[in-house]
C-alpha cells in the first residue's frame, strides 16, 4: 500500500503497518472499515500529491531549464550573426565547418521539396546552362561553319561577303538569310490555371480569344504529357503546324508561349527564355498572386513586346549599309576600279594617238606606211618616204609624241604624186611668186603672171618634168615689166610721158605732142590685154601744144598797153601790140590745134579825169582801139570783146597808168579724148 | 472613356455524364471550339464577358470537362488554379447527384476553396426527377448555391453563372 521506492522503508513501513493496525482495531472498532477506508484514500491523495508535487517540481524544473536554453538561445540569437561575421572574416574556418551542415540542409530542401528548390534557381539556372550550352555550341558551330565553308554557290559567297563586313560567323549570316520569321503572338500564361496573365500581338493578327486559346493550350499540354512523356518533367516545347510554329517556355510560375510565322534561328529561343526568367525575376510576387486582375501585370507587356521580332529579308539597317563605306576595303575596291579604268583610258589613247599618227602618214602623200609597231617603247613605223616630205618630226609632235618616241624606218623614193611632183617642178623652174602651179591630169598648169625669159626657160624645161608629161603655159601672162614694155614698143611714148599697167588698165600721166595723144584712142586697140587708160583728172596728161599754149596765154594775161591819152598808144605799148599779134596767131593756131577756146578779153580805163561819162566812153574805145589794131594784124574778131569799166580811182587825183587796156586771154581746155 | 478592367478567372463545369453541362452553357457563353475536343481532349474552353461595374467586368474561362464517373488523373490537373465550380447535376438521374459528392472531394483535395454553385438541370422534366428537394437544400447548406436550370428553357443559367460571379468577386 505504501509506494516508497526504497527497500528499508519497506520494511519498516511492514513494520509500523503492523502495529498501526493494531492500535486501530483497539481504538476504532466498528469504524475502523471507514477509518481505513479514509486514512487509505488520505494515503492514496497524499501519495498522488506527492507525486503531483514531485511532478510539478519536475516541471518546473523543465521549465527552468527550456527558459534557461530559451534565454541562451536568444542570446546566441542576438550575438550569432555577429560572431558569423567575425568568423567569416577571421578565417575560412566558418565556411568549413559549415559546409556540412549546409550539405545536409540542400540535401535536405531538395528532398522535400525539389519543386520549390527549382523554382528558386529557376531565374538563376537559365543563364548559367545556357552559358555552359553556349561554349558546347560554338565548338558544334564550328564544324558546322566548316561545312557551310565548302559551299561556294554565288549566294554562298555574296553571304561570305557579308559576314566579313558585319564581323559575324558565316553560319550565323546562313541562318539569318535562310530564315525569315514572325512573332505573331506571345502568351504569358499561369500555370495550371491556364489563365492569360498577358497577351502580345503582330498588328497583322486578327484579334482572338487569347483566354480560351491559352486555356486549350493547358490541356493540351497536359494531354500530351500524359499520353507521351516518359519522365516527369517532360512537357510539350514545340508545335508545328504550316507554316507556324509555337514555342513554349516553362517558368515555376508562368509559362511563354510564342506562335512564329516561318523558321526563327534558335537564338530567338534564347530572347524569349530571356524574358520570360526576367519575368519571374522582376515581377515575381505579382506572379505569384496573380487572381485574373491583368491589370496589375500591365509592365509586364513591354517585356513581351521584346518577343515580338521579326526578321524580313530586305530588312538592311540604314546605319549598316553607311558603315560599309568606311570600311578601307571599299577604298581599296574603289582604287582598283579607278586604277583599272585608268589602264583602259590609257591603252585607248595609246591606241588612239597611234591610229591618228598611222592616218596621218597613210593620208599624206610622199608618205607609204606598211606597219608600225611598239618595240621597247619606240613607237617604230615602216615604209618609204618622199624626201620632199621630210622632216617629219612636226607631224610627230601634231599628234602626241615626243620627237623621239617614234623611229621612221623609211626607205626613199620619188613620189610622182601631183603634189610632190609640182612641188619638184618648182624646185626646178624657180617661178616667180605671181605663178602658181597646178596639176591636171599629167599636165603641170601654170597660170599668173611671170616675166618672158621665165616663160621661155619654163618651155625649154616643160618636157623634163618628173611626173608631167606636159606643161601648160597658156595661163601665164607676162608680167607688168615686160607688158610694159611691150606697150611701150607700139606706143613709143615720148620721154614726157610715164607709163604705168595695172592690170588690164594702162595709166598715162605726163605729157606728150597733142598727135601722139590723139593717137591712143586707135592705139588701145593694139596693145595686148588693155581694155582702158587711166588719165588722172586734173594734168593728168597734157597735150605739150596746151602747156605751150598756157605759157603764151600767161605771157599775154595782163598785159597792159598804156594809152598817152585818148586813144592813142604810148609807142612802147604799140610794139607791144605787134608782140601781142604774134603770140595771138600762136597762140589761136595751137588752139585750133586743140580744139580750145581762145577768148580775149580787153578792158579799158581812164584816169579819171573828166567827166564820168565821157571817161567810159574813153575807156571803152580804148580797148576797141587794141581790137582794132588786133584785128588789122590778122586776127579773128570772134573772140575778143572790149569793155571800158569805171575809174578805179575815184578820188580824182591824176594817174597816167589808168590810161591803158588790160588784156586777159583765156582758153578752155581741150576736151580730153581718153575719157571713156 | 477609360478602359474597363477585365478580371478573368477559370471556372470548371463538373458533373456526371450526360448531365447537360454543355447544352446548359451554350446558349451563355461565347464559343472558341467546337465540341469535338470535348470527346477527344476532354475539355472545351469557352469564355463568358459579365459586366461587374462601369469600370469592371469580369471574364470567366469555362473549362467545360467531360463527364466521367471516374475522376481520371488529367482531369484532376484540369482542375488547377479554378477559381469557381460550377456542378452539373441531372434532376432525372439521382446518381449523378452523389457524383457531385466524390466530385466536391477531389476538387477540395485539389484546388482547395473556391467559390461554387450548382445546377440542378431538366428542370422541364422535373416531373421525373429522382432528386429531392431536401437533396438540394441539403447541397445549399453544404456552401453550394442550388440553382433548377433547364437548358432548354435557359430558365436560371443566369442566375447560377450571376451568382458564381458576384462569389468570385
Amino acid at each position: 500500500m505504501t509506494q516508497n521506492t526504497s527497500s528499508d522503508s519497506n520494511e519498516t513501513d511492514s513494520k509500523n503497518s503492523g502495529t498501526v493496525d493494531k492500535i486501530r482495531g483497539l481504538l476504532f472498532g466498528e469504524q475502523q472499515a471507514e477509518y481505513e477506508q479514509r486514512f487509505m484514500e488520505l494515503e492514496a491523495s497524499f501519495l498522488r500529491s506527492n507525486k503531483q508535487t514531485a511532478q510539478t517540481e519536475r516541471t518546473i524544473n523543465e521549465i527552468n531549464i527550456r527558459l534557461e536554453s530559451e534565454q541562451r538561445i536568444r542570446d546566441t540569437a542576438d550575438i550569432l550573426p555577429d560572431s558569423m561575421y567575425v568568423a567569416a572574416d577571421a578565417n575560412e574556418r566558418l565556411a568549413d565547418s559549415m559546409s556540412k551542415p549546409m550539405e545536409g540542409c540542400i540535401r535536405t530542401v531538395i528532398r522535400k521539396d525539389p519543386d520549390q528548390f527549382a523554382d528558386a534557381l529557376f531565374p538563376v539556372m537559365g543563364p548559367a546552362i545556357r552559358k555552359s550550352i553556349n561554349e558546347t555550341l560554338k565548338s558544334f558551330l564550328q564544324s558546322m561553319n566548316q561545312v557551310i565553308e565548302q559551299s561556294m554557290s554565288p549566294e554562298a559567297l555574296r553571304w561570305r561577303l557579308e559576314a566579313k563586313r558585319c564581323g559575324v560567323p558565316f553560319s550565323e549570316i546562313v541562318l539569318k538569310q535562310t530564315l525569315l520569321y514572325r512573332v505573331d503572338e506571345v502568351f504569358l500564361i499561369q500555370q495550371g490555371s491556364g489563365l492569360v496573365i498577358d497577351y502580345v500581338s503582330h498588328p497583322n493578327v486578327k484579334p482572338r480569344d487569347s483566354d480560351a486559346i491559352s486555356a486549350m493550350l493547358t490541356v493540351i499540354k497536359d494531354f500530351s504529357r500524359d499520353s507521351f512523356s516518359g519522365e516527369p518533367g517532360d512537357t510539350l516545347a514545340t508545335v508545328e503546324f504550316g507554316e507556324r510554329t509555337l514555342w513554349i517556355f516553362e517558368g515555376p510560375k508562368a509559362l511563354l508561349a510564342c506562335v512564329i510565322l516561318g523558321v526563327a534561328p534558335t537564338s530567338t529561343r534564347e530572347r524569349f527564355q530571356t524574358v520570360l526568367e526576367q519575368a519571374h525575376r522582376e515581377f515575381s510576387a505579382e506572379l505569384e498572386g496573380f487572381d485574373g486582375n491583368r491589370g496589375k501585370l500591365a509592365p509586364v507587356s513591354n517585356l513581351l513586346e521584346n518577343c515580338l521580332v521579326e526578321q524580313a529579308r530586305e530588312n538592311k539597317h540604314p546605319a549598316e549599309a553607311k558603315r560599309f563605306f568606311s570600311k578601307p576595303i571599299t577604298y581599296v575596291l574603289l582604287g582598283v576600279l579607278f586604277f583599272s579604268i585608268y589602264l583602259l583610258w590609257q591603252f585607248f589613247a595609246e591606241r588612239h594617238r597611234i591610229d591618228s599618227l598611222s592616218n596621218e602618214l597613210n593620208d599624206m602623200p610622199g608618205i607609204v606606211v606598211f606597219d608600225s609597231h611598239q618595240t621597247d617603247g619606240k613607237l617604230v613605223v615602216d615604209g618609204m618616204v618622199d624626201p620632199l616630205v621630210l622632216p617629219l618630226a612636226d607631224i610627230v609632235v601634231k599628234h602626241g609624241f615626243e620627237a623621239d618616241e617614234v623611229d621612221f624606218n623609211f626607205s626613199l623614193f620619188q613620189s610622182l604624186e601631183p603634189e610632190l611632183a609640182i612641188k619638184r617642178a618648182k624646185k626646178l623652174l624657180q617661178p616667180p611668186d605671181s605663178v602658181q602651179f597646178t596639176a591636171k591630169e599629167n599636165q603641170l598648169v601654170a597660170t599668173g603672171e611671170a616675166s618672158q625669159e621665165w616663160i621661155e626657160y619654163s618651155h625649154a624645161l616643160k618636157q623634163r618634168l618628173p611626173g608631167f608629161t606636159d606643161m601648160d603655159l597658156s595661163g601665164v601672162s607676162l608680167d607688168a615689166e615686160a607688158r610694159l614694155r611691150q606697150i611701150q614698143k607700139i606706143l613709143v611714148p615720148p620721154d614726157s610721158i610715164k607709163l604705168r599697167l595695172n592690170g588690164d588698165i594702162l595709166a598715162i600721166s605726163g605729157s606728150a605732142p597733142w598727135a601722139w595723144i590723139h593717137r591712143l584712142p586707135k592705139a588701145k586697140q593694139s596693145l595686148p590685154n588693155i581694155n582702158h587708160f587711166e588719165v588722172a583728172q586734173q594734168d593728168g596728161l597734157e597735150a605739150d601744144e596746151w602747156l605751150r599754149a598756157l605759157e603764151i596765154i600767161e605771157r599775154l594775161n595782163d598785159s597792159q598797153l598804156f594809152f598817152e591819152d585818148g586813144t592813142n598808144l604810148e609807142s612802147e605799148s604799140s610794139v607791144k601790140i605787134s608782140a601781142l599779134v604774134k603770140e595771138l596767131i600762136k597762140l589761136q593756131k595751137l588752139s585750133v590745134l586743140l580744139g580750145s577756146k581762145i577768148e580775149m578779153h580787153l578792158t579799158g580805163y581812164t584816169d579819171g579825169t573828166g567827166e564820168t561819162g565821157k571817161n567810159k566812153s574813153l575807156a571803152l574805145a580804148r580797148s576797141e582801139t587794141v581790137k582794132n589794131l588786133l584785128l588789122a594784124s590778122g586776127l579773128s574778131s570772134d573772140h575778143i570783146s572790149t569793155e571800158g569799166t569805171q575809174n578805179l580811182s575815184v578820188d580824182g587825183n591824176f594817174d597816167q597808168t589808168l590810161r591803158r587796156v588790160d588784156v586777159v586771154v583765156t582758153a578752155s581746155k581741150p576736151k580730153s579724148i581718153l575719157t571713156d | 472613356m477609360s478602359k474597363k478592367t477585365i478580371i478573368t478567372k477559370k471556372i470548371c463545369l463538373l458533373g456526371s455524364f450526360s448531365v447537360g453541362k454543355t447544352s446548359l452553357v451554350a446558349r451563355f457563353v461565347r464559343h472558341t471550339f467546337s465540341e469535338k475536343y470535348l470527346t477527344t481532349v476532354g475539355v472545351k474552353i469557352d469564355s463568358k464577358l459579365i459586366d461587374i461595374s462601369e469600370e469592371m467586368a469580369l471574364k470567366l474561362v469555362v473549362w467545360d470537362i467531360a463527364g466521367a464517373d471516374e475522376f481520371s488523373g488529367t482531369d484532376v490537373n484540369y482542375l488547377r488554379g479554378s477559381a469557381g465550380i460550377f456542378y452539373v447535376v441531372d434532376g432525372t438521374r439521382k446518381e449523378t447527384l452523389d457524383a457531385i459528392t466524390e466530385l466536391k472531394q477531389i476538387v477540395d483535395d485539389n484546388v482547395g476553396e473556391c467559390a461554387m454553385v450548382c445546377a440542378f438541370n431538366k428542370a422541364d422534366l422535373e416531373t421525373k426527377w429522382e432528386v429531392s428537394s431536401e437533396d438540394i437544400d441539403n447541397l445549399t447548406s453544404s456552401g453550394i448555391s442550388s440553382f433548377k436550370t433547364s437548358a432548354k428553357t435557359g430558365e436560371n443559367v443566369e442566375a447560377a453563372f450571376t451568382k458564381l460571379s458576384s462569389i468570385l468577386i
